[in-house]
């Protein structure tokens, strides 16, 4: 990991003189910063991932670029079993109504048979 | 008129109780944008200036050195990864750390990359956690991807509509989308990784399953965008086309986020059509 090209990058984000010296003359700029060639190369490319490479070996990278978990996995609980011969509780309501809510399968064959 | 106070939430029910000058803790979960130094608002620049502790998950090097200028109090979050370990428990330790932090007296930053709030799972835990616990706690927006992205590839998102997920939730619970408005799928490059490796990338097998589940509902020859924000002042965004049903035969990072531009549509609803012609 080079702390060099660190300071010398965040340099250049925050300090405007940097960045002009830098597009002016940027040898001039990476000797001061005493970056090595790699660094250089890696600064010259402009490109993220070199770049990443050159600061970290990449590891940073791949592990700094996930800031969320998984999708959490919830099974629906396992049902109950009726015992043999026990009929349904609670499918309709007092007045003999079908319930408008309750499962999705209940509530759509409400809805069909409404039409 | 009086200047307002600074918006600290006062003591919440069950809050423990704290003696007069007795040191009290509290949090402020900041997010630096992406690129390096240049996204951050004055207002995070203060919060990580005068915290006492600033925790910091960030994507590189560089960007812990910038957040060590301000303030040289910290401490990385960076090491609660490791292979094989599973994401949602190092996001767990993560905000333990900050929330053992608060509980112990200091004023806390913790400082993520891109908007704190937007799939920054431990960002969220914190908070809560702090605020369970009874002490002050907020978040401060920051630049996320997503602003990026419609920056750099000039959407406007309301213009086009948006459908915005997370990539591997979106295959999990089968989302619903409508293919007339613009989709974006975030952490592509992370399908189903339960955790992380160094130069981690999308398998193909599942970036075809993710073909498979788009392309049925676009045109034949529909493109794609892989982007990723630029991340130093020096460097561009990186912009590249896809066909769908192509999408396995390209690299897909952690950072990478898919576009999918709507498919063009010329249905409408006629009697809303008749209002913007009626007198």
């Amino acid at each position: 990991m080079s702390g060099n090209l660190s300071e010398f990058l965040v340099d250049l984000a925050s300090n405007p003189d940097q960045m002009a010296a830098f597009l002016a003359d940027p040898d001039r700029v990476f000797d001061a910063a005493g970056l090595s060639g790699e660094e250089r190369d890696a600064v010259r490319s402009r490109d993220a991932a070199r770049l990443n490479a050159a600061l970290s070996g990449g590891l940073q990278m791949q592990t700094g670029n996930t800031n969320n978990d998984m999708p959490s996995i919830r099974r629906a609980p396992a049902r109950k079993k009726r015992p043999a011969g026990k009929k349904k509780k609670g499918g309709t309501k007092k007045g003999g109504k079908k319930k408008s809510g309750g499962s999705r399968k209940g509530g759509r064959k409400g809805g069909s048979k409404k039409r | 008129m009086q200047a307002r106070p600074s918006p600290s939430p006062g003591r919440r029910r069950g809050a423990p109780r704290h003696r007069q000058g007795e040191r009290r803790g509290s949090l402020v979960v900041v997010g630096i944008g992406l690129m390096l130094g240049r996204h951050v608002t004055v207002e995070t620049v203060d919060a990580i200036r005068g915290a006492e502790h600033v925790f910091h998950l960030v994507t590189n090097p560089a960007a812990e050195a910038w957040v060590q200028r301000l303030n040289s109090r910290t401490t990385a979050l960076g090491d609660c990864f490791r292979e094989g370990k599973r994401r949602g428990r190092s996001y767990s330790e993560m905000a333990q750390r900050i929330v053992d932090a608060v509980r112990g007296g200091e004023q806390v930053c913790a400082v993520f990359y891109g908007h704190p709030g937007v799939l920054v799972s431990p960002a969220h835990q914190a908070l809560v956690r702090a605020r369970r616990a009874g002490y002050p706690a907020r978040m401060l927006p920051g630049i996320s991807a997503e602003d990026c992205l419609f920056a750099d590839l000039a959407i406007d998102p309301r213009g086009l509509g948006w459908q915005s997920f997370e990539a591997s939730d979106f295959l999990l619970r089968r989302r619903r989308f409508d293919p007339t408005v613009a989709l974006i799928l975030w952490q592509v490059g992370l399908l189903g990784e339960a955790s992380v490796k160094p130069r981690m990338q999308a398998r193909p097998e599942r970036l075809r399953v993710l073909a498979d589940r788009l392309a049925p509902h676009y045109p034949a020859r529909h493109s794609a965008i892989l982007y990723e924000a630029p991340e130093f002042p020096i460097s561009d965004p990186v912009i590249g086309r896809v066909p769908l049903r192509r999408l396995a035969e390209k690299p897909f990072y952690p950072k990478t986020t898919l576009y999918v531009p709507p498919r063009p549509t010329t249905s409408y609803d006629a009697r809303v059509a008749r209002w913007f012609t009626s007198k």
